[in-house]
């Protein structure tokens, strides 16, 4: 046996598998008398133990355990709630869409419902309910239009500028009491430009940065929320 | 009364998971998330990503999971989700862990490793805790493609089939890699044996 074909089969007999024993023997012969093959048999022989020994530590290396309950309790909720995968705990949510926070789950919801009230102004006269679907469906307090009181025409139409909404006119029995969802907390007497009765799951509150039980994420609530001008939800009123 | 899973294999689990039993789900992760985990930190040198990656892999199985068609071994195909996991974060995150390289040196100053495994004296077993060190290192510092084949073959035992499955390529390029990753992980650890200062020095610690 020569060096270029020692070279060739060094791997296989570093690490036993060198089927053919007659050719062993002789790669082992030509290793002791060639000293270049005997210091490579040495170098990969060093290799394949620490190797192996790396292996047999890391044998015992498992992932922390917060994410085996991470996971489980995610499985758990697609469970029970038939969503996919992606409604997770906190720490999974927060990880995957760093981005998701309740400033960014407010303007998504203001972008939804506005294009929603462009849609059903062409076709709905004003002040008509719309359906409550299963998720997302609104009854949007549209503004009035008092100068002509022609209902069967869009407002934003006619009226020059609608009137806003205020959250005296609301009955204030049937919802609790007014939660701010921004660091200021709006007053009773603040003006709001829209005020939307939505449906929603529990879990979006969260996205709000209120605080709830996890066990309840999965149920529809309904709530009044309150946008600003700038389309922004200001605060929200669940009902009781 | 509790019931066992240990008789199922993993495609059964699997399919059992898909169906909605969480005991089925809590079985594989239980095989599976060490060889998910160790594979995704030595492939990255990162405990954040690796947790991220040990995530993602279950997550897809969750919602995957009813899609496996049992084309290859569960194994490539578990491997094969944590690969791209890590591939794509490590693009994402531009976290390339590099090492400094150290000068090559004569093969003839090694030590034999076997030795010091093979001594159950303390000071030897922390010889030895120092060599797998070195070892981790070793491979941590290989380019990637490298890395890759060696964790599969050597640390996770796959066949170069599977790392070929795995990786997408020919078995060949398997062992050339191989071949070269190891012809390099020689290098480094002779050359890691020559520093004498992370050395430890037997004959003074005996005094």
């Amino acid at each position: 046996m020569n060096c270029r074909q020692f070279e060739k089969i060094i791997v296989n007999l570093t690490c036993d598998q060198l089927a053919d024993a007659a050719e062993r023997c002789e790669a082992l012969a030509h290793a002791q008398s060639c000293a270049l093959c005997g210091a490579r048999l040495a170098r990969q022989q060093t290799v394949a133990a620490g190797l192996s020994a790396l292996a047999t530590q890391e044998q015992a290396l498992n992932a922390p355990v917060h994410i085996g309950a991470s996971l489980m309790a995610a499985f758990e909720r697609q469970q029970t709630s038939a969503a996919p995968p992606n409604v997770l705990s906190e720490t999974i949510r927060f990880r995957l869409f760093p981005l998701l926070n309740w400033r960014w789950a407010a303007a998504m919801a203001a972008i939804l419902i506005i294009a929603g009230l462009a849609a059903s102004l062409r076709q709905r006269p004003i002040r008509q309910s719309l359906p409550i679907q299963n998720e997302i469906a609104a009854e949007v307090t549209l503004p009035v239009n008092q100068s002509t009181g022609d209902e069967t025409r869009p407002a934003v139409k006619v009226a020059p500028k609608p009137k806003r909404n205020r959250i005296a006119q609301h009955n204030p029995d049937e919802y609790g009491e007014l939660i701010s969802l921004m660091p200021i907390a709006p007053t009773e007497t603040e003006e709001f430009q829209q005020v939307v009765r939505m449906q929603i799951p529990r879990s979006t509150l969260r996205l709000w940065g209120l605080p709830l039980n996890e066990e309840s994420d999965s149920e529809q609530i309904i709530a009044k929320v309150y946008f600003s001008e700038d389309g922004v939800a200001r605060a929200i009123r669940l009902h009781n | 009364m509790k019931k066992s899973l240990d008789h199922l294999g993993d495609e059964e689990l699997l399919r059992q998971m898909s169906a909605g039993d969480s005991l089925a789900f809590a079985e594989l992760y239980r095989r599976w998330q060490s060889s998910v985990y160790r594979f995704a930190l030595r492939m990255s040198g990162a405990e954040a990503l690796a947790e991220d990656v040990t995530q993602d892999v279950f997550l897809t199985l969750m919602r995957d999971g009813g899609q496996y068609e049992g084309r290859g071994t569960f194994s490539s195909y578990v491997f094969t989700i944590t690969r791209h996991s890590v591939l794509r974060r490590l693009q994402r995150e531009r976290r390339f862990i590099s090492f400094e390289q150290k000068t090559d040196v004569e093969a003839d100053n090694e030590l034999p490793f076997e030795e010091a495994i093979l001594d159950e004296d303390p000071l030897a077993q922390l010889a030895r805790n120092e060599m797998i060190e070195a070892v981790r290192q070793a491979v941590q510092a290989l380019p990637l493609h490298y890395r890759e084949v060696v964790l599969l073959c050597h640390l996770h035992e796959l066949s170069y089939a599977e790392a070929a499955e795995i990786i997408g390529c020919e078995i060949g390029t398997v062992c050339s890699r191989l071949y070269r990753a190891r012809a390099l992980l020689g290098k480094r650890l002779a050359a890691l044996k020559s520093e004498p200062a992370p050395q430890l020095n037997l004959a003074r610690c005996s005094i």
